[in-house]
């Protein structure tokens, strides 16, 4: 897929674990690694909006689009 | 509502596993008093052209499928019980079920032809052919649902 999700970038500029952030956005380990390892075919606003406010960034800040 | 929506569904999958057992049971103890059954109700077949032995044999015969048809029904129902009706086991448990009822239903329809030469026959090839039919249908719509439930799935 074209838009790549760089959730581990931003986690590393905020030192947070990957087991913090799923606390914090309020959805399972597994499907955060889902997400993070792009085998995700859709990504909801909901889902979207608590890592950003738990990342402290955009929506920008956590997606990319790549031309293949 | 949430409770009483679980307990119907409870009902509802009891009610199929009892049914499923209970028709798996009454074929056993069929094709065990088969032909006892047959000398009592020969007269049902009309006019037999072959000998009665091997109307029996051909019985039994169409028996095959239909329990293979059954023991898959069960399977359908355990995934159910499990809450995993959408897999592929489901699929390969319909598409069974529908190749059995379609072997029944060409049985149904040589014996029809040859043997029995009565209604009640040709109703029993319709209904096989019907259940072959509806089986072969709902395993392409579960087919449809389990790429569905996959994007759902992957949706987070």
């Amino acid at each position: 897929m074209p838009i790549i999700i760089n959730i581990d970038v931003v986690l590393a500029k905020r030192k947070m674990s990957i087991s913090e952030l799923a606390d914090k956005v309020g959805i399972t380990l597994t499907n955060l690694s889902i997400l993070k390892t792009n085998k995700a075919k859709a990504i909801r606003f909901s889902t979207l909006e608590a890592i950003c406010k738990a990342l402290e960034c955009q929506p920008a800040d956590v997606l990319e689009y790549k031309d293949e | 509502m949430k409770l009483e929506n679980s307990v119907k569904r409870s009902f509802w999958t009891g009610l199929m596993d009892v049914l499923v057992i209970f028709f798996i049971a009454a074929l056993v103890v069929v094709m065990i008093l088969l032909p006892f059954i047959f000398n009592k109700y020969g007269g049902l077949y009309g006019s037999l052209t072959i000998s009665s032995v091997w109307a029996i044999v051909f019985l039994y015969f169409t028996a095959v499928p239909f329990m293979t048809l059954l023991t898959m029904t069960k399977k359908i129902v355990n995934n159910i019980k499990r809450k995993n009706p959408f897999c592929r086991s489901t699929i390969t448990a319909l598409n069974t079920i529908s190749i059995c009822a379609f072997t029944d239903f060409i049985l149904y329809a040589i014996g029809t032809a040859i043997i029995f030469k009565n209604l009640l026959s040709l109703t029993l090839a319709i209904a096989a052919f019907m259940v072959g039919l509806t089986s072969l249908i709902l395993a392409q719509l579960v087919n449809e649902a389990i790429k569905i439930k996959q994007e759902n799935d992957l949706t987070i």
